[in-house]
């Protein structure tokens, strides 16, 4: 009796206090284990990383016996219980490995006596036993009803709740919900008078097809993309500075949507189209898709790869790439295995970082190309015979100087950590033979030992160390020649030493009677100036020289910058290499001169200039803002300099970047293997996007053809047949329909894979055209309309509000593609913007267009907008919220953008009498029901809106009625 | 404010409100409740509203409140600072004094700069935390974090959570207002407020006090009247009755009634917000105290502590009079971005003179701010947060300046369930980082405590998006009971 009490005591205590291996064991593993009994190399043969692997113990036998911490190798080393085996050893470092505190051995206790159950280790099934995760079934249609199948899954679910479909909306009501879902424009009352007087069987359908046609709907389409891959025209972050090339992407999904690109082509162009269709103009600008999301321009510009804060902001750009790839085409959360394994997902966290490595190559820029392929390719044939040019010059006995000239200069630009100011630039010339002269004014008479010139390096215009430093130099004080020197050899990094001791004066003047050749010109350059006593005292710093001529770029450039203390000290390793490569150039220029090769030489230079001068006649390239190997300067070098070779990729202890652990190679997730893919390691680094193209719009990858064909539906019929369109994982929602989904999955991917044939499959289901009205039945069977056992009325989403108002108020400029309109003014644009949308004029015809052409600002959203819920270009959009409330409200009431559209329509209703040219108020009110609402008015509603015209008159009174119009629930809700 | 979710079945709410879990969110428990938002808490709460006072830019802890006799000894020095530390430009100099002697002040003896010597009348009602420690370097990575707890754009403010959390004590102004620094964004521009992937009425809504319309779209701009404000009553009526018609025929679904509702609450917003931000009821007792000059004064072109005081003073008033009319959080911001000439905490290159007028101005209008809501009684259940991105170096950039710091830093709170009159988490002897590294504060831990003092639980209040159930806090955060009450 007293024992049962007990163990009913007992039971709830040890539910609460059940250890849980991810959040309180594994990080004291991580911290005090891992770097020893890690996946690389683990000691004494341990390997702590994976579940299984611990679990099967290392050289020292088991680690574990469920249940019995003191019998448990792992507990006994932890408290020194094992004789010679304390663990971590007391030889290791702490920083390396952390002893445990008392609390943690108590925790690891408690875990081993609760069964060390550690999660994933004995999961046969690899965690992939999960519907979505399963391959497509093979599904038959139910033969309950025959034509469309969607129909025949639909009323099965129904069926079996003893309702059926509600029944057809009428018509008025079906073209309105149609066009609007279609193209996001509501229907004129042409366009509605068209089809209620088609009494054809096939109208509906006619509607369909002209529609699908549109390149309305392709513009739809895009925007319904743009929300998932968070597109925008700014970078955002601080500054948020504009990023004028991002379009073409955006113009690039019009145009696919449009011809209606199959799917599994889609994909591979988005992630790889640089690969997969070189020298296409839809393959360079859909790359613009990686690049779509926020980009960190300080964490990248400022802030070298060396320093810790830039390896972060690079970790956050993958992190971004990968979360924007698989998430848009797989809905798995895959960003949360960037510390630890996925706790519901069978995604490791090595996968996840594996998928980083697929884009370690690759930045956000800029990249060039042409719209028109012919171009394209002759240019890729120019730079091809270039290349091929270069290497015969290099291959010239006695050529290797080129080769050493930019080898030094690649040297020079790897250094890390240069500061922004440069030096002191004088002005350019187009002979060496102008003097020219730096003047410091030491402020007293002094005694001098050494005069120190440090040299510069010009990462901005890829230059490099040594840029500019003078090859000859005569210092006076006080106007007394001290020291001339010439044929000063090439500095590299190192500072010029001039020893001046028992110098004494006030005024040091540094002459500098030749210059240095720069591309072509002649310039001095140098970096800092320093004037040094006998104790070592910079006498010249802080005061401003004067300069016989000098480049003010602040910050860059400025004679200010010679004694401000800022110069670069590069590190000692490449200083050392480049001793040697100067001492290889001296010796190379040194050797006597081979007639035959000078010849051929110039003969090749030639050829080069020629092919130059071809290229730079061909048109302008294009650019788009993509995934691109970056070639860049300064901190944001990019990979072009190494040649566009992959940055190494580590997989983070807790997603720390100053923990790196073991390197990994590219690849996707393990244990989702639908094909076998290989993830090229060495190669253009393309390969690996191009491997993860192939992984992902391979046709038996269980989840990307159930994703996009839900997404699809989703936006159609109101809610998806997996109500989180971006996560199919374990902590999505079910499928509530997954014979259908399964279906439709396949039915597309066989089919053409063509989004067209989708959306008209749905469109023209029984299910899609139901009356948003329910029955009483209906109600009680299926009150939350799972079943879409009628259909979802919903309230107009941002831009279709927006550019149905301009639609109707016969201001709309309907033409496509093109640079994005501006509705707003841009103040201080020099650092960060302010983009100002009250002082747009909304009259203002350029930005009567499409809300798709908008531009897309990240740190200020568009206001009204944002109060109907557009989507934020921060973040990957599953589904747009929509909500109501007083903000809204006072927006749409108020907004400027509304009134204006108010007055258009008020000018395009007003009907003049025939006679007396007089406004004719009911007929203007029956052409305004007709234009917005899309019906007659009734004679009530005539009587109760003319009312308000006769009070404010016919012009004031309309654009009220118009106003009103454009708030009425009958128009901002879609039946 | 109440805004309702359209388009959600009862079940959907649940799922987006992050009930998916089983457990209901507060705020679809609230989205009925009326007046106290403290019947839908998770423990009693000690507070029911935020004031957020975030300094843009970078304040500088050594400079203001945290007191180290050793940089006096030692300036002029070369420095060696201790740890892997990396400057964000090369403010690596000497060693570099306090710009401002110090003083003890209140009962509780606090060091305070002179700069900030107005706060001395109110530091026994503040608590300071000396070992902040951040992430990064980097403006908008750190403000994000500080603002969203995440250094990524994409996650919703602070304000935000409480809002979802605790919904609204009133009908007619929001409940998220931001006052932004009047020259101009900080970094991340609104990103900072901005709801992401929570229902939109939890957003900051921007108030610009003294402009003609202090709300977006409060009124019609000044050309729109003439046509327009005609007739605006009886265009209100028209709206009313052709929606109530529509909705007849729709009665099953709610939410056509909830959308006629809310012109009818705009139409209260029209009167309340404008009266809420009226200054002019204020004694001019009441407008001295926060360091507010008449209007119309002239002020010197260059940066000066009056006008600093001033600008300061007013967010800060406005914020009082809001809270009172039921509005849940505040933020308010001094700085906006980062460039020339310095409006904003970024002091690279002359503390002094940055310095100088921001924290003069903030010191004057915020111990006025803190005063007045003790003398109302609102000090005890109103949380006061004092914050900033990261902190600066305690060695010299080009002498008179100084560099990023975001290894160590100082935030204050003060207010509702704050043990007021003290410092916890010492720095190390140069206010360098945290004295002992493994104890250091991070964001986390002040979200979770504001959370706690408010009544919820910071690992409860989630709400599921794009398949992840997210935090304020992320996985981290700890309340900190030290400087509870």
């Amino acid at each position: 009796m007293l024992l049962s009490l007990l163990l009913l005591f007992q039971v709830p205590s040890q539910e609460t206090k059940k250890v849980d291996f991810d959040r309180q064991i594994r990080p004291v593993l991580e911290k005090s284990c891992l770097t020893c009994h890690g996946a690389k190399k683990p000691k004494g043969g341990l390997d702590l990383s994976h579940g299984a692997k611990a679990l099967a113990g290392g050289n020292s036998g088991p680690l574990l016996v469920p249940h019995q911490p003191d019998k448990s190798l792992l507990y006994r080393v932890i408290t020194g219980q094992e004789p010679g085996m304390d663990m971590p050893p007391a030889s290791s470092s702490p920083e390396k490995a952390k002893k445990l505190t008392g609390e943690e051995v108590a925790l690891v206790r408690e875990w081993i006596q609760s069964g060390a159950n550690w999660p994933g280790a004995t999961d046969k099934s690899n965690g992939t036993d999960w519907w979505s995760l399963r391959p497509l079934a093979k599904v038959k249609v139910p033969d309950s009803v025959p034509g469309n199948p969607i129909d025949a899954f639909l009323l099965q679910k129904l069926t079996a709740k003893g309702i059926g479909f509600a029944p057809e909306a009428d018509k008025r009501t079906l073209l309105r919900r149609l066009s609007l879902d279609l193209t996001g424009l509501v229907p004129t009352s042409g366009e509605m008078e068209a089809f209620l007087s088609d009494k054809s069987p096939s109208a509906y359908e006619k509607q369909v097809d002209r529609l699908l046609g549109s390149i309305h709907r392709a513009e739809r389409m895009a925007r319904f993309w743009m929300d998932l891959v968070h597109f925008g025209d700014t970078h955002g972050y601080d500054k948020d500075q504009p990023r004028p090339n991002a379009w073409p992407y955006r113009d690039y999904l019009i145009r696919s949507f449009q011809s209606d690109r199959a799917f599994g082509r889609f994909i591979c162009e988005q992630i790889a189209g640089d690969a997969f269709y070189p020298e296409t103009r839809d393959g360079i600008e859909a790359l613009g898709f990686l690049a779509a999301g926020p980009w960190d321009l300080i964490g990248h510009a400022e802030v070298p790869e060396t320093k810790l804060d830039g390896k972060t902001a690079r970790h956050l750009d993958r992190d971004d790439m990968v979360g924007t790839a698989i998430n848009t085409f797989m809905g798995l959360t895959v960003q949360c295995a960037q510390c630890h394994n996925h706790k519901f997902d069978p995604i490791r966290q090595e996968d996840y970082y594996r998928l980083q490595a697929v884009f370690a190559a690759v930045d956000r820029a800029d990249k060039t190309y042409h719209t028109d392929p012919e171009i394209g390719s002759r240019l890729a044939g120019l730079k091809k015979q270039k290349e091929q040019v270069e290497k015969e010059l290099l291959a010239l006995p006695g050529g290797s100087l080129t080769g050493l000239e930019s080898k030094l200069r690649a040297l020079g630009q790897s250094a890390p950590g240069k500061p922004e100011a440069f030096g002191f630039h004088s002005a350019i010339h187009p002979t060496p033979d102008h003097p020219e002269w730096i003047e410091i004014d030491l402020g007293r008479e002094a005694d001098l030992e050494r005069v120190l010139l440090w040299p510069c390096h010009d990462d901005f215009g890829g230059i490099g160390a040594g840029f500019g430093f003078p090859t000859a130099i005569k210092v006076t004080l006080d106007g007394k020649p001290v020291v001339v020197l010439d044929k000063i050899s090439f500095p590299g990094f190192e500072p010029l030493m001039i020893p001046v001791k028992g110098a004494r004066g006030r005024t040091l003047r540094i002459e500098i009677p030749k210059l240095t050749l720069r591309q072509g010109d002649y310039i001095a350059a140098l970096a800092e100036v320093e004037a040094l006593d006998g104790k070592g005292k910079n006498l010249a710093r802080g005061i401003v020289p004067n300069t016989s001529s000098s480049i003010e770029a602040g910050p860059r450039w400025g004679r200010a910058n010679l004694t401000d203390g800022v110069k670069y000290e590069a590190p000692a390793e490449i200083r050392a290499k480049m001793q040697v490569i100067l001492e290889q150039i001296a010796q190379e220029a040194g050797l006597p001169k081979n007639m035959a090769a000078e010849s051929k030489r110039s003969e090749l230079s030639a050829k080069i200039q020629n092919i130059q001068s071809v290229i730079a006649s061909l048109p302008p390239a294009a650019r788009v803002f993509a995934a691109t190997v970056h070639n860049g300067s300064g901190a944001f070098r990019g990979t072009g300099p190494d040649g566009g070779k992959p940055r190494p990729i580590y997989l983070l202890q807790r997603g720390n970047v100053g923990k790196p652990l073991n390197e990994v190679t590219p690849g996707a997730i393990a244990s989702l293997n639908p094909v076998s893919v290989d993830f090229p390691v060495s190669g253009n680094e393309s390969g690996r996007r191009a491997a993860l193209a192939k992984w992902i719009a391979y046709g038996d990858n269980p989840l990307t053809w159930r994703v996009f064909v839900n997404r699809i539906w989703r936006l159609h019929m109101g809610r998806g047949i997996v109500e989180t369109p971006s996560d199919f994982g374990r902590m999505g929602m079910a499928a509530s329909h997954p014979e259908l989904l399964d279906w439709l999955a396949t039915w597309f991917r066989d089919n053409g894979q063509s989004p067209r044939a989708l959306s008209r499959l749905i469109v023209t289901s029984r299910g899609y055209k139901q009356s948003s009205q329910a029955s009483p039945q209906t109600l009680e069977a299926d009150p939350a309309n799972l079943l879409f056992s009628r259909h979802r009325r919903h309230r107009l989403d941002a831009e279709s509000y927006r550019d149905s108002l301009l639609l109707l108020s016969g201001k709309l400029r309907p033409e496509p593609f093109g640079p994005p309109f501006k509705d707003f003014v841009v103040e201080k644009p020099e650092h960060s913007p302010h983009y100002l949308y009250e002082k747009s004029d909304p009259a203002d015809v350029s930005t009567h267009r499409r809300s798709i052409y908008r531009f897309v600002v990240r740190s200020q959203q568009h206001p009204f907008l944002t109060t109907l819920d557009t989507a934020d270009p921060s973040l990957m959009t599953e589904k747009r919220n929509e909500t109501l409330g007083p903000l809204q409200a006072l927006a749409m009431w108020n907004n400027p953008f509304v009134l204006e559209m108010s007055r258009g329509l008020a000018a395009k209703v007003s009907k003049e009498g025939a006679k007396d040219k007089v406004v004719d108020v009911s007929e203007s009110i029956r052409e305004l029901f007709r234009t917005v609402l899309l019906r007659e008015p009734t004679t009530r509603e005539q009587e109760d809106w003319s009312a308000l015209v006769r009070k404010s008159g016919a012009k004031s009174g309309l654009e009220t009625l118009a106003r009103v119009a454009f708030n009425l629930g009958e128009f901002v809700f879609v039946d | 404010m109440n805004t309702i979710p359209v388009g959600a079945s009862r079940r959907d709410f649940l799922w987006q409100s992050g009930g998916g879990l089983g457990g209901i969110a507060l705020a679809s428990m609230l989205g009925q409740a009326k007046g106290n938002g403290a019947q839908g808490t998770h423990h009693p709460a000690k507070a029911k509203r935020v004031i957020q006072l975030f300094m843009a830019g970078a304040a500088s802890q050594v400079d203001l409140f945290d007191y180290k006799p050793e940089l006096f000894k030692r300036h002029g020095q070369p420095s060696d600072l201790k740890g892997k530390i990396e400057a964000f430009q090369d403010g690596l100099g000497p060693w570099l004094r306090p710009i401002w002697d110090f003083a003890p002040k209140g009962q509780c003896g606090k060091m305070l700069a002179e700069v900030v010597s107005p706060l001395g009348k109110v530091v026994d009602e503040m608590a300071f935390v000396h070992n902040m420690t951040g992430k990064t370097g980097i403006h908008s990575q750190a403000t994000y974090l500080q603002a969203t707890g995440f250094q990524n754009p994409g996650f919703p403010g602070m304000g935000c959570w409480v809002s979802y959390g605790l919904g609204s004590l009133n009908q007619n102004l929001p409940t998220f207002v931001v006052l932004p620094d009047h020259r101009g964004y900080a970094s991340n521009g609104t990103k900072n407020w901005d709801n992401a992937f929570l229902p939109g009425q939890h957003q900051g809504t921007i108030l610009r006090p003294g402009t003609p319309s202090p709300l977006p779209d409060l009124f019609p701009r000044n050309v729109d009247t003439v046509e327009f404000s005609g007739s605006e009553k009886e265009a209100r009526a028209l709206l009313g009755k052709s929606d109530r018609i529509f909705a007849s025929s729709r009665l099953d679904d709610s939410r056509i009634d909830s959308r006629i509702r809310s012109y009818e609450l705009a139409a209260a917003m029209q009167l309340a917000a404008p009266e809420a931000m009226d200054l002019s009821k204020e004694t001019k007792i009441t407008q001295e105290l926060y360091g507010i000059q008449p209007v119309g004064t002239p002020f010197p072109k260059e940066i000066n502590l009056p006008e600093e005081a001033d600008a300061m003073g007013r967010k800060c008033l406005v914020a009082r009079r809001l809270l009172e009319r039921g509005v849940r959080f505040v933020q308010i911001w001094s700085g906006c971005d980062n460039g020339f000439p310095r409006r904003n905490w970024d002091s690279h290159e002359d503390i002094s003179r940055d310095h100088g007028p921001l924290a003069g101005g903030m010191a004057v209008a915020v111990a006025g701010l803190l005063a007045d809501l003790k003398q109302r009684g609102m000090l005890e259940d109103t949380v006061i947060l004092w914050t900033t991105e990261f902190g600066r170096l305690p060695c010299s950039q080009g002498g008179k300046g100084r560099d990023h710091n975001p290894y160590g830093f100082t935030s204050w709170m003060a207010g509702g369930g704050i043990r007021g009159g003290i410092s916890v988490g010492p720095s190390d002897d140069f206010g360098l980082a945290p004295a002992e590294p493994a104890k250091a504060t991070q964001v986390y831990d002040l979200h979770a405590t504001i959370l706690h003092l408010l009544g919820l639980d910071h690992t409860r209040l989630t709400f599921r998006a794009n398949g992840v159930d997210r935090r304020l806090t992320d996985v981290h955060g700890k309340v900190m009971s030290e400087i509870l009450a």
